[in-house]
C-alpha cells in the first residue's frame, strides 16, 4: 500500500511550495517589504523612546526634588508647550542666594543650582563659520555642578572648569569635530562670541550628550553671566537626607518663598517628561505606519495578481485533482493552505529585514548627525505581533478570491488541450460601476470647488479629499476596460518605432487586459502619491517665489541664523547698518511674550519703516496714528476672528511692568503672516527699547551692487548669529527647504514603486510561460533572442507607461483641487515641475524594463523545438 | 541539378547511456534545389528529428549538415536564426501563427523582424495562388484548419527561402484542404523553382513529391524517384511488415 495519510491536502500544499522556493518569494516579496516597514518604525520609534526613557532617568539621577520658581501663568504655559524661537522668554527665575538658604533646611543633604540657556559652538572652516550642532538637536550651555551630589555629567577626561577662560565639552561634540583637551573653541552665547580653552571633556548619564544636545560647561559665575542669569539660577536639585521625609522637605522650601516656588519629585517629573516626547514619537511611528501601509495595499494588489497567475499555471494540476475525486471545497483549501504557509514565511522574512532596516536607518541617522539619543535597539512582542497579523491577514485576505476562481476549474481542462490565456469577462460591468463611483467622487470633490453639494459632518477640505479617494477606488475599477483604448492610443506610435515587435507587444497587453490593468494599478497607486507630492510642493515652492518676490519689498533681509539655536540678532547689528551711507531706508522686529487673557501672546515690536519694506494691505486707520504713543497695530486674521475694530481697547499683561492698554489703530495685512498678531512701534515702549535682540531686519540700499554686497557681508560677519540675505537668497533657502522636504517622502514612496515591480515581473514571467510556443515559432522562423527580449522590455514599459500615465494625471488632478480647495487660505499658485514629473515617467519605466530582465531572458532562452512539438 | 544540403554521417542520439535513444543513425544523403522531397516512414522512425537537424532547429550529435556547402555545426545561434530567417522557410503540423496577428501581418513576419520591408509584387503573387486575398485582415482564429495552413505556407514562401520545410503540413486538414495544400506546394517548385522538404506519414501527401525518402529506425531504408502512389503504399507496407 502507499503511504496514507490523514491530511494529504496539507502534504500537497506543503510538497508545492518546498518545490517552488522562487515562487514563495516572489508571492510574498510585497507582504515581507510591507511588514519590514512596519517592523522597522516600530523598532526605531520604541528604542528611541527606551533611550528617553534613560536619558530623563539620566537627567534626574540621584535628585529627590527640584525647585522651580512659579512663572507668570501665560509664561509658563507657553514654555511647557516648547515654543522657543527668537523671541527672548522673560522667564523667572531663582535668586542663588536661595541655595543656601535650602541647604540649611532641615532633611536636606544637598542643593545646587542649574544654569541653562542656548550656547552654540562654532568653527571656521575655510573662511566660513560653521555652527556645530547634531543635526536638529538644540545647542546648549550650562553651569558645571560643583556639588558632590550631581551625578549627571561626568569628567572623562580633564578637569572642571574654573575660571572665565575655560569650558568643558560634551564627549560627542567633541569627538564628532576633532577636539581634544587644550584646544581653543569660540562659543556664540547671548549676543558675542568668544573664545574658550578646552580643559575637559565629559560624559552625561552615561548617553554621551542628552539627546545629541550640545553642550558648553562653564564654571559657575561664568555661566551666570553668559547665559543671561547674572544672580541666578534656572533651578535648584535638592537631595535629601535618607531619613528624612520627601513630602515634609518639599513643603519646607516651598514655606521659603511662598507662592514664588514649586518643589516637585524628581522621579515624577522624569516619567512625565519622557512620556511626553514619547508622544512625539509616536506621531513620527504613526507617519512611517503609513507609508508601510501604503506598500502594504500595494502588495494585497500584487499577491491577488500573483497567486491567481500561480494557479492558472497549475490548472492542469488542479483539474487533475478535481477529476481524481477532489471536492471543490478541498481545492480551496488546498490553496489557502499555501497562502497560509507563505503568509507565515513572508511575515517571518519581514520581521527579519526589518530589524536589519532598523539597524540601517539608525545608522543613516548617524551618519547624518540626527541627534537621537544613542541605546540599543528594542524589538517589542506586539511589534512583531502586529507585523505578523497584517503580513498574515493581508495575505490570506488577497487570496481569497483567487482560491475561489481555482477551485472552480473543471475536471475536464485536465484533458484539454486548452489555450492558456483565460476568457476575458465582459468588462462592461466593470465600466459602469467604475464610471458611477468615479462620478460619485467627481460629484463630491467639485462639489465643494464650485459650492454646489456640500456633504455635513466633513470640512471642505476633508471633502475634497474624500471625494480624490473615491475617484481613485473608482478608476482602479474602471481601469481593466480602458486598457484597450489606452493602449490603442500608443499602438501605432508603437509599431513605428519598433515595428513589429512593437506591434506584438501591444497586442499581447491588450490580450488580457484586466492583468495588464492590475499591474499597472499596483504601480499607479505610488504614481499617484509620488505625483501628488511633487506638484502641491512645486506649487508651494512658486507660491513662495512670488510671495517672497511680491510681499518682501527691501533689498536685503537679516534673520536669526538658526532659529532654535540663537535666539536673535544683537542689537549692535541694525545699529551699525543704520549708521551706514549705503542703507537708505531700514526696519526691525522685535518680540516678546505678554499676557492677553489670561494666555501667552507674542507681541510684536516694528519700526514704521517696515510698512515700506514688507508689502502692506491697509485695512482700516492709518500708518500715522499707528506711531502715536498706546497706539497698536492689529492683523486683519486677528481682527476678523476677533471682531476688532479701530478704537478697541485691548489690555495686555507686560511683564515686570504690569497690566497695560492699547487703542487699536491701525489694521493692516501682510501676505506671510509674521508669528505676531498684534504689533506696537519699537521705540515708543521701554520693554522693546531695552531688548538686546532684533528677530528679523528689513533695509534698502542705495545701489545694490558687489560693493555694497561685500562692506554687508563684512559687518555681517561680525554676528555668528545673523545671516544675511537677499531676495534670491530668501527663494532659494525656501526652495531648499521644501525639496528636502520632498525628497524624503519621495524616499518613503518609492518603497511602494519598488513593489510594484514585483508585480510586473511575475505579470510578464505569466505572460511568457502562456506563449510558449507563440515564443518557439518566432524563433523558429528567424527572431533574434535579442529581439525576444526587447518584445518583452517593450511589453513592460507598456504597463509602467500606463500605471505611470494614469497615477501621473490622478496625481496632479488630485494636487490640483487641493490647491484649489485652500485658495481662500492664500494658495493661489498651481504649478508642475515638469523635470520632475517626467523623471518619475521615467523612473517607472526604467523600473519596468528593470522587472522585465528576469522573465525577457528566460523568454529568449526558450527552447524552439519544446514549443513546436506536440505529444 | 544543384546541391543544396548535404548530410554526412548525420546522427542524432536523445538522452545518455541506459536511456539513450538513436533518432537518426549515419544519415548520408543530399537534397537538391528545385526539387519537392518527401521523408516518410513510420512513427518513432525519425521523420521530425531529421527535419529539425536539416533546419537547424536542433543540433546533430555527430556527423554534419552543409548547406550550400556551410557545415550547420559551424554556426552560433545567432548565424543559425539569421540562416532560418533568411533562407528557410516552415510549415507546421499545428500553430503556424501568431494569434495576435493579421494573416497578412503573419505572412510578411519573418521580413518585418528582419526589418526589411517585403516584395509587395511577389506577396501578392503567392496570396493569389493561395487564394486567400479576402482574408488578409484576419486573425488566425477566424480562419479554417485549411486556411490557418495556406497562409502558414504563404509565409514560408513570403521571403523567397532557398528551401521550405514542412512537418506534416496536411496533418490536421481534411481530404480537401488537404489536396488543395499539396496540389499549391507542388505548383511551386515547379512554376516557381522552390525547394521542399516535406515530413509525412500519408502516402498521399508524399505521392505530390518528385521523391521519397523512406527512414526505418532512423535510417534511410529506401529512397525512391518519382513513386506512383501505389508504389508509395507498397513500400510502406513493406516496411511496416517486416
Ligand atoms: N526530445 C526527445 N527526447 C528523447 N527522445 C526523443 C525526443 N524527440 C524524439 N525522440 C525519440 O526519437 C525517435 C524519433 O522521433 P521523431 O523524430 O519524432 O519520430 P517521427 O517524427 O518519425 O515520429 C523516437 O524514438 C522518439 O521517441
Ligand atoms: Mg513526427
Amino acid at each position: 500500500m502507499f503511504g496514507f495519510t490523514k491530511r494529504p491536502l496539507f502534504l500537497i500544499a506543503w510538497k508545492n511550495l518546498k518545490t517552488y522556493p522562487v515562487r514563495i518569494l516572489l508571492t510574498t516579496s510585497s507582504i515581507i517589504l510591507g511588514v519590514a516597514v512596519i517592523i522597522a518604525s516600530n523598532i526605531f520609534s520604541e528604542s528611541n523612546k527606551s533611550a528617553f526613557d534613560n536619558l530623563f532617568s539620566g537627567i534626574y539621577e540621584g535628585i529627590d526634588l527640584v525647585v522651580n520658581p512659579v512663572q507668570e501663568d501665560f509664561a509658563g504655559d507657553f514654555a511647557g508647550s516648547g515654543g522657543q524661537g527668537p523671541i527672548s522668554f522673560d522667564l523667572k527665575k531663582i535668586s542663588d542666594e536661595k541655595i543656601k538658604e535650602i541647604e540649611n533646611l532641615p532633611g536636606v543633604k544637598g542643593a545646587w543650582g542649574e544654569v541653562l540657556g542656548f550656547a552654540q559652538y562654532i568653527k571656521i572652516v575655510d573662511g566660513e563659520t560653521v555652527f556645530i550642532s547634531n543635526g536638529f538637536a538644540p545647542t546648549f550651555g550650562a553651569a558645571w555642578d560643583t556639588s558632590p551630589y550631581a551625578k549627571q555629567w561626568e569628567l572623562v577626561e580633564g578637569k572642571p572648569p574654573t575660571n572665565n577662560k575655560e569650558v568643558v565639552m560634551d564627549i560627542t561634540t567633541a569627538e564628532n569635530n576633532n577636539y581634544t583637551i587644550g584646544d581653543r573653541v569660540t562659543v556664540l552665547a547671548g549676543a558675542t562670541p568668544a573664545s574658550f580653552t578646552i580643559v575637559g571633556i565629559s560624559e552625561f548619564a552615561n548617553v554621551g550628550s542628552p539627546g545629541g544636545a550640545t553642550f558648553a560647561l562653564f564654571e559657575f559665575k561664568t555661566a551666570q553671566r553668559l547665559l543671561d542669569s547674572e544672580g541666578e539660577v534656572d533651578i535648584i536639585n535638592i537631595v535629601i537626607e535618607n531619613n528624612a521625609d520627601i513630602e515634609t522637605v518639599r513643603a519646607s522650601i516651598e514655606n521659603i518663598d511662598k507662592g514664588n516656588l514649586e518643589v516637585i519629585n524628581a522621579q515624577e517629573a522624569a516619567a512625565e517628561q519622557a512620556d511626553g516626547i514619547k508622544q512625539g514619537l509616536n506621531f513620527f511611528n504613526t507617519i512611517l505606519n503609513v507609508f508601510a501601509g501604503i506598500a502594504l495595499f500595494v502588495g494585497a494588489f500584487i499577491i491577488q495578481n500573483t497567486f491567481r497567475i500561480l494557479l492558472l499555471q497549475r490548472t492542469k494540476e488542479l483539474s487533475l485533482l478535481r477529476a481524481l475525486g477532489t471536492s471543490k471545497n478541498q481545492i480551496y483549501r488546498l490553496v489557502l493552505s499555501e497562502s497560509i504557509f507563505m503568509s507565515v514565511i513572508g511575515s517571518g522574512i519581514g520581521i527579519g529585514l526589518g530589524i536589519g532596516l532598523a539597524v540601517a536607518v539608525k545608522e543613516g541617522l548617524k551618519y547624518f548627525q540626527f541627534g537621537l539619543p544613542d541605546g540599543p535597539l528594542v524589538l517589542t512582542t506586539e511589534a512583531a505581533i502586529t507585523g505578523a497579523i497584517v503580513g498574515i491577514s493581508v495575505t490570506i485576505l488577497s487570496s481569497l478570491l483567487p482560491a475561489r476562481k481555482a477551485s472552480q476549474v473543471s475536471p475536464m481542462e485536465a484533458i484539454r488541450e486548452s489555450e492558456l490565456t483565460p476568457k476575458g469577462k465582459s468588462l462592461f460591468k466593470r465600466l459602469f460601476f467604475g464610471s458611477l463611483v468615479t462620478t460619485l467622487g467627481f460629484a463630491m470633490l467639485f462639489g465643494v470647488l464650485y459650492d454646489f453639494l456640500d456633504l455635513p459632518t466633513l470640512s471642505g477640505l476633508q471633502q475634497v479629499g474624500f471625494g480624490a479617494g473615491v475617484i481613485f477606488v473608482g478608476v482602479s475599477i474602471i481601469t481593466p476596460s480602458i486598457t484597450k483604448p489606452f493602449i490603442f492610443l500608443f499602438d501605432k506610435i508603437y509599431e513605428i518605432i519598433f515595428g513589429i515587435l512593437g506591434k506584438l507587444a501591444t497586442e499581447n497587453s491588450k490580450r488580457t487586459p484586466r492583468r495588464t490593468a492590475s499591474t499597472a494599478s499596483a504601480l499607479m497607486i505610488g504614481l499617484t502619491l509620488i505625483s501628488l507630492a511633487n506638484v502641491i510642493t512645486t506649487s508651494f515652492k512658486a507660491q513662495a517665489e512670488s510671495v517672497v518676490g511680491e510681499v518682501v519689498k527691501a533689498d536685503y533681509q537679516i534673520s536669526a541664523a538658526q532659529v532654535f539655536v540663537s535666539p536673535g540678532i544683537p542689537t549692535g547689528l541694525s545699529d551699525e547698518l543704520l549708521a551706514l551711507d549705503e542703507v537708505t531706508e531700514l526696519a526691525r522686529t522685535r518680540a516678546t511674550i505678554v499676557g492677553f487673557e489670561d494666555r501667552p501672546l507674542i507681541l510684536g515690536g516694528i519700526d514704521e519703516e517696515i510698512f515700506d519694506l514688507i508689502k502692506t494691505d491697509e485695512v482700516a486707520g492709518s500708518r500715522e496714528s499707528f506711531t502715536k504713543q498706546n497706539a497698536m497695530g492689529v492683523l486683519k486674521q486677528k481682527a476678523e476672528r476677533d471682531d476688532l475694530k479701530i478704537g478697541d481697547e485691548i489690555t495686555l499683561t507686560i511683564p515686570e511692568q504690569g497690566v497695560e492698554k492699547y487703542i487699536i489703530s491701525y489694521i493692516f495685512d501682510w501676505t506671510t503672516p509674521p508669528a505676531a498678531e498684534f504689533f506696537l512701534l519699537i521705540d515708543n515702549y521701554s520693554f522693546f527699547t531695552n531688548e538686546s535682540l532684533d528677530t528679523e531686519i528689513y533695509f534698502n540700499v542705495k545701489n545694490k551692487n558687489d560693493a555694497t554686497q561685500e562692506k554687508l557681508d563684512q559687518i555681517v560677519a561680525d554676528y555668528p548669529g545673523a545671516k544675511l540675505r537677499d531676495q534670491d537668497g530668501l527663494v532659494e533657502e525656501a526652495n531648499t527647504q521644501i525639496q528636502q522636504l520632498l525628497n524624503v517622502i519621495y524616499g518613503f514612496l518609492s518603497i511602494s514603486v519598488f513593489v510594484a515591480l514585483f508585480g510586473i515581473t511575475n505579470t510578464l514571467s505569466l505572460s511568457v510561460y502562456e506563449r510558449t510556443r507563440e515564443i518557439g515559432l518566432m524563433r523558429a522562423i528567424g527572431t533574434y533572442r535579442k529581439q525576444i527580449r526587447r518584445m518583452i522590455f517593450i511589453e513592460s514599459s507598456i504597463i509602467s507607461i500606463f500605471g505611470a500615465a494614469l497615477g501621473t494625471g490622478l496625481g496632479i488632478f488630485f494636487a490640483w483641487s487641493l490647491i484649489e480647495a485652500l485658495k481662500d487660505d492664500g494658495f493661489t499658485t498651481f504649478a508642475i515641475s515638469t523635470p520632475q514629473t517626467f523623471s518619475w515617467i521615467g523612473i517607472s519605466i526604467l523600473a519596468g524594463v528593470v522587472a522585465a530582465i528576469i522573465p525577457a531572458i528566460r523568454a529568449s532562452r526558450q527552447n524552439i523545438l519544446e514549443a513546436i512539438s506536440y505529444e | 541539378m544543384n546541391k543544396l544540403i548535404e548530410t554526412i554521417d548525420l546522427t542524432k542520439i536523445y538522452g545518455e547511456k541506459e536511456t539513450a535513444v538513436t533518432a537518426l543513425n549515419s544519415i548520408n544523403t543530399e537534397f537538391n534545389q528545385n526539387q519537392f522531397t518527401a521523408i516518410m516512414g513510420p512513427s518513432g522512425s525519425g521523420k521530425s528529428t531529421l527535419l529539425h537537424c536539416l533546419a537547424g532547429l536542433d543540433k546533430a550529435s555527430s556527423g554534419s549538415i552543409l548547406i550550400k556547402g556551410v557545415d550547420l555545426a559551424s554556426l552560433n545561434d545567432k548565424q543559425l536564426t539569421k540562416m532560418r530567417r533568411d533562407s528557410f522557410g516552415f510549415i507546421f503540423q499545428a500553430f503556424n501563427l501568431i494569434p495576435t496577428l493579421t494573416a497578412e501581418e503573419n505572412i510578411t513576419l519573418p521580413s518585418s523582424v528582419a526589418g526589411k520591408k517585403p516584395d509587395q509584387s511577389w506577396v501578392e503573387e503567392i496570396i493569389k495562388t493561395m487564394d486567400i486575398g479576402d482574408r488578409l485582415t484576419h486573425r488566425p482564429n477566424e480562419l479554417s484548419g485549411g486556411q490557418q495552413q495556406r497562409v502558414a505556407a504563404a509565409r514560408a514562401m513570403a521571403s523567397k527561402p532557398e528551401v521550405i520545410f514542412a512537418d506534416e503540413p496536411s496533418g490536421n486538414l481534411d481530404s480537401k484542404s488537404s489536396k488543395e495544400l499539396l496540389i499549391f506546394m507542388k505548383s511551386i517548385v515547379e512554376d516557381l523553382n522552390q525547394t521542399i522538404v516535406m515530413v509525412t506519414h500519408d502516402p498521399y501527401a508524399a505521392s505530390y513529391a518528385e521523391r521519397v525518402i523512406m527512414l526505418k529506425d532512423g535510417e534511410i531504408a529506401n529512397d525512391l524517384d518519382k513513386p506512383s502512389q501505389e508504389e508509395i503504399v507498397s513500400e510502406v507496407t513493406a516496411l511496416t511488415d517486416i
